[in-house]
């Protein structure tokens, strides 16, 4: 019997990555052979080393390989008002806006119930834990503009309103984008723009 | 040539792949059938991933001759009355709720043209009411009678009709069943007042029974959709 050479195994590897099929695969095992070996040796030892140690904040639950995260641990961010995201990527979405100041929680998913991912799954019992010693005073749900994440949204805000009556619970404004004409946005976007107007100040 | 669907909502929907979504339809005309959406979650098909969304009436053209279609197009249907404003998010969860027992009921590919406008009634409902109990009982009694087992809601099984005060147990093969006399405990059994049976026939509630009326439609789904929890309950806190 013929074993799998060394080669084959590391193109198969190759194809965990997102979006990368079999031809992606063997360019970049070639690639990485014919002429950056060193780089490759590079991303190895750090692959393996990120795998092993990453892991999630006890607080918000972001990936982090210490027990509490950078974010959580800087004592300068403000503390009484939480931004409850997605996931991992969203914190990197708000944190590069650098308009929000205060700490993330995590939810690694939104409810969905129907596939089987329930409050428990999504981390409400650690929030219930964190909101408990009443430290935060706000909280802004920042999960996305669909029916799962309108249901997460409520979901959190009856769980906060339960532990403190007194916190605020605000959600992400939605409505039309900057540089966006009226004429091309769609009509459920338009509809709820002009529910939730601004008035202006003069 | 595509085709075309004339009325439909979206039941569930699930990631596939980078950018699909296959979605669980219930429509009008085929019943309960699944679509993939190549693509929907591109940048340039930000309109489109906002029209497929639950609890919304759509149209739709889709190609394709097995089993899971492929979706050409998706729009709002017009003349609805919930048209573009968003469920309240109280009602959400119901409206999850009523989703998972169509899901778990309904084959696939067998039409059911009255339970549909039922349904499109409750979803109007849901976005109008508070009363949201009331809606999800109304719905339950209409999709036990599309399933075929609904009993008789006013009269028992020796064929008396059913009195307000007296109390029942369910009886699975025949329908209410009067108690008499002493009864003997037995876990088995659950009592209902005649109150709570009679205004699921009747479409309004008692408040004093509403919570046993949801117990006899409980009760009575069970036989089809089994004994595993559901799952959309768990967003009551």
């Amino acid at each position: 019997m013929q074993s799998i050479s060394l080669l084959n195994q590391l193109i198969d590897a190759l194809k965990c990555l997102p979006g990368v099929g079999n031809k992606s695969a063997q360019r970049m095992a070639y690639q990485l052979l014919d002429s950056n070996r060193q780089g490759a040796i590079q991303l190895s030892n750090i692959l393996k080393e990120a795998m092993e140690n990453i892991g999630n904040c006890s607080v918000c639950r972001d990936y982090s390989e210490q027990a509490v995260c950078q974010l959580c641990a800087n004592t300068r961010r403000d503390a009484s008002t939480l931004c409850i995201v997605e996931s991992p990527s969203d914190v990197l979405a708000i944190e590069s806006t650098a308009s929000f100041h205060g700490l993330f929680f995590v939810l690694l998913g939104q409810l969905s119930p129907l596939d089987g991912i329930g409050p428990e799954e999504i981390g409400m019992s650690v929030l219930a834990n964190k909101l408990s010693d009443g430290v935060v005073k706000e909280i802004i749900v920042a999960t996305s503009s669909t029916i799962e994440g309108e249901a997460t949204a409520h979901y959190i805000a009856q769980l906060a309103h339960k532990n403190d009556p007194n916190i605020k619970v605000t959600r992400l404004a939605q409505g039309v984008p900057l540089g966006g004409e009226l004429g091309y946005l769609d009509q459920s976007t338009l509809a709820l723009s002009i529910a939730n107007r601004n008035t202006l100040d003069f | 040539m595509n085709n075309q669907i004339t009325s439909c909502f979206v039941l569930h929907s699930r990631s596939y792949k980078e950018t699909s979504l296959i979605a669980d339809l219930f429509s009008l005309e085929f019943g309960r059938f699944s679509v993939i959406a190549n693509g929907i979650k591109r940048k340039n098909a930000q309109a489109q991933r906002a029209i497929l969304q639950p609890f919304r009436l759509l149209k739709l053209e889709y190609r394709g001759r097995s089993e899971l279609k492929t979706l050409c197009s998706v729009d709002v249907v017009v003349e609805s009355k919930f048209l573009y404003r968003p469920m309240p998010s109280k009602a959400i969860a119901c409206g999850y709720y009523v989703n998972e027992l169509l899901l778990r009921t309904l084959q696939l590919g067998q039409e059911f043209p009255w339970l549909f406008d039922e349904y499109r009634a409750s979803v109007e409902q849901l976005h109008n009411t508070q009363d949201l109990a009331h809606v999800l009982r109304n719905f339950e009694v209409s999709l036990l009678s599309e399933l075929g087992i609904a009993p008789d809601w006013f009269s028992d099984i020796s064929g008396e009709p059913i009195e307000n005060l007296a109390n029942y147990v369910f009886n699975i093969d025949h329908g209410f069943e009067k108690i008499t006399g002493p009864y003997l405990f037995n876990s088995d059994y659950k009592i209902f007042p005649g109150q709570a049976i009679t205004d699921l026939g009747h479409g309004y509630f008692h408040s004093d029974t509403a919570k046993m009326s949801q117990q006899v439609t409980q009760l009575l789904l069970r036989q089809v959709i089994g004994h595993k929890p559901l799952e959309s309950r768990k967003l009551w806190i």
